[in-house]
């Protein structure tokens, strides 16, 4: 699994993993996060049982297991946290974990001794010493009860499935987008599928475009960074939504 | 991975001796109504018959302890499948955390298999406890089984001593020791997958668990 600082100033920075390729082909690649800062970390969607050992290997390489003090999942999918119990087994006893409060109980399903923290659907903040992350609304992008996250430091937005692409193993080279025209023909069936209400994506468009972001952090695929997330935001706009081709 | 397959075969060597007894019910049913119409019998060969009554008397005590084993043995199945699955969820997980062993940069894996390690022994000694006292139920049976036996034989030496009428408790005797015999079959079946049980789950403690218990 590829380990990439997006984001480093002091102790402060953003580790992306993916791009794992040990992965089984029927497995769909998966982007986790860890933001740092200090001596203390927080892991955003930390991926499926399948990637677990990889996952570990490689953020083991990179930072104290001991730091992560929170762990955030984004909505309810087995990509994003069925290893939920594994990183329990490994990290602190008192992490928390942080997801939409109408997915609390469905996600003890994986742990029921996790412990989950609901979040409300207005969101809130998640703290990191003296970092404050935002937890931002994005219900119904695709999970009715979703939530990205706003580093207002690093000007990093953790946007999970809004912004992914779904590449294969040789698109794959790099971290980010570097054509984005070309790039969106790997971003238009999942969204105009997975992304079922046109109102919700205006709302979470309206509330994000007044953010200051310069990397936009999907879940799956290439990130965008610079001006390819104002692209992105008109690319988004222009798209039709839960459009199913031959139903 | 070799820990799994242990305990798969320990869980199958369980559940083929509630195999072997998945009868018992039906045949304690049958048991209970030869001694009904035996008993009817008895009474119509008024004081001939006073022996053979009490034989019938006996027997559905018999009966009445089958039926409370069979219970038992509906309740430790239940308990052997919660505890399978309860095995089975841990090992999987163990068995992603093993993997993550090889890939960490320090020792949180190893630790963690540790402790996820005793958790899995903790459910083998239950399912272990399980089989010790299925081994239990199988030789109450056997002790019923002998004791319809020789109630069998006695309805068939008392049928002799009738003068009319005799017959039927002659087919009454020899339909009892069918049951006998048939539990014996049971028993047989069963306490050779118990005593398989018993050996997987000794070899299974020394081969992978010697260390953690």
């Amino acid at each position: 699994m590829i380990c990439e600082t997006i984001y480093r100033k002091g102790g402060h920075s953003w580790l992306a993993f993916g791009a794992d390729a040990g992965r089984p082909e029927n497995i769909v690649d998966t982007n986790q996060y860890v933001v740092r800062y200090g001596d203390v970390a927080a892991l955003l969607d930390p991926g499926g049982t399948e990637i677990f050992a990889p996952m570990l290997g490689a953020l083991t390489g990179k930072l104290a297991i001991e730091q992560i003090e929170h762990i955030f999942l984004s909505h309810q999918d087995p990509d994003i946290g069925s290893s939920l119990p594994l990183w329990r087994q490994v990290c602190r006893p008192d992490v928390h974990v942080h997801i939409s409060w109408l997915w609390t109980h469905f996600v003890s399903h994986f742990d029921a001794e996790a412990g989950l923290i609901p979040i409300p659907d207005q969101g809130g903040v998640i703290r990191l010493g003296a970092l404050e992350l935002q937890v931002i609304p994005a219900h119904f992008l695709h999970s009715p009860g979703n939530f990205h996250i706003y580093d207002p430091a690093a000007r990093i937005l953790f946007s999970a499935d809004v912004g992914a692409s779904l590449l294969s193993r040789k698109t794959n080279s790099s971290f980010f987008v570097e054509d984005f025209d070309s790039h969106t023909q790997y971003m238009r069936l999942w969204h105009q599928r997975a992304m079922g209400s046109e109102k919700a994506r205006d709302a979470w468009l309206s509330r994000v475009s007044q953010l200051d972001i310069d990397i936009l952090a999907p879940q799956h695929g290439l990130l965008l960074r610079g001006d390819d997330v104002k692209r992105f935001y008109d690319w988004f706009r222009s798209q039709p939504l839960g459009e199913v081709a031959a139903a | 991975m070799q820990l799994q397959h242990d305990i798969s075969k320990l869980l199958a060597q369980s559940l083929a001796a509630y195999a072997a007894f998945s009868g018992l019910r039906d045949l304690a049913e049958d048991l209970r109504i030869l001694s009904l119409n035996a008993e009817l019998a008895a009474a119509r060969a008024q004081s001939e018959g006073r022996a053979i009554k009490a034989l019938t008397q006996y027997t559905r005590e018999l009966v009445r302890r089958l039926s409370h084993i069979d219970g038992e043995l509906d309740s430790l199945k239940a308990h052997t499948y919660t505890g399978a699955a309860d095995t089975i969820k841990w090992l999987n997980r163990l068995k992603m955390i093993e993997r993550a062993r090889a890939a960490e940069q320090g020792e949180v894996a190893a630790q963690a298999a540790s402790r996820m390690t005793e958790r899995v022994v903790e459910r083998v000694g239950a399912i272990t406890a399980i089989v010790a006292t299925m081994a239990a139920a199988t030789d109450r049976i056997s002790e019923v089984a002998g004791q319809a036996s020789a109630i069998a034989t006695n309805v068939s030496v008392e049928a002799a001593r009738i003068s009319a009428g005799g017959g039927v408790f002659d087919a009454v005797a020899r339909t009892m020791a069918g049951y006998a015999q048939q539990l014996q079959d049971m028993i047989a079946q069963a306490g050779s997958a118990v005593r398989d049980a018993t050996q997987t789950s000794t070899r299974l403690r020394a081969r992978h668990f010697s260390r953690a218990s």
